[in-house]
């Protein structure tokens, strides 16, 4: 898979439950909120949601630039996986490589 | 405002500029004339590009070694907040998912 350049984070968990049942929990704001930790200055913005597969939404502080978050829900013999990614394609564009550079470069 | 990780990204998003860090990672130093024998541009446009990397804090000039020719290097630790920044939304990610697995495993009747 290409891996787009905008990219900053991407993680997975799998999750003994139904694609259905994550999905409850990605959009219902009040359980939403809970897992990804509550912020009270934080901005949320759902762009696309496809139940039960694909989420996607924009989120951001004050006047920070915006990150576009993805979650895909696959199926899997033991429930579903979710993957995360999260960008940034304004500001960040190649903040994989900066990170990358700096672990080959800077003293620890 | 400008954040000083913001200028480090925006100085990296440029394909010729990450020519120039990779090329300062792999030899420690280099000039004008030498990215200008490496890289298809003008020197003209890679000392502007230099410029860039410099204020965003990535390139500084290396102490003099009484060659004819300017020689940059990769400042140290320039790119460690990008990189801290990244590891801590790492963290971040890993400690939802595990919330999200905790939240929907928990839950009666599924």
């Amino acid at each position: 898979m290409a891996v787009d350049e905008r990219e900053l984070v991407r993680r997975e968990v799998e999750i003994e439950a139904a694609p259905e049942q994550v999905w409850d929990a990605l959009v219902d704001e009040e359980r939403r909120e809970a897992w990804l930790e509550p912020d009270p200055e934080r901005e949320l913005r759902i762009e696309t949601a496809a139940a039960p597969e694909w989420l996607v939404w924009w989120w951001w502080h004050g006047d920070e630039p915006p990150h576009r978050v993805e979650v895909v829900l696959l199926p899997v013999p033991c429930g579903t996986r979710v993957i995360v990614t999260e960008s940034a394609p304004a500001v960040f564009p190649l903040a994989r490589m900066a990170g990358a550079f700096a672990l080959a470069l800077a003293p620890a | 405002m400008i954040e000083p990780l913001d200028l480090v990204f925006g100085a990296l998003a440029d394909p010729t500029r990450r020519g120039v860090v990779e090329a300062l990672l792999a030899e420690g130093s280099t000039s004008v004339p030498a990215l200008s024998r490496q890289l298809p541009i003008s020197r003209q446009a890679i000392a502007k590009h230099l410029s860039i990397l410099d204020g965003a804090g990535l390139v500084e000039r290396a102490p003099g070694d009484g060659g004819r020719e300017v020689r940059y290097r990769l400042r140290e630790g320039a790119l460690r907040p990008a990189a801290d920044w990244l590891a801590e939304a790492d963290r971040a990610w890993d400690r939802r998912l595990r919330a999200l697995k905790r939240s929907v495993e928990s839950r009666p009747g599924r």
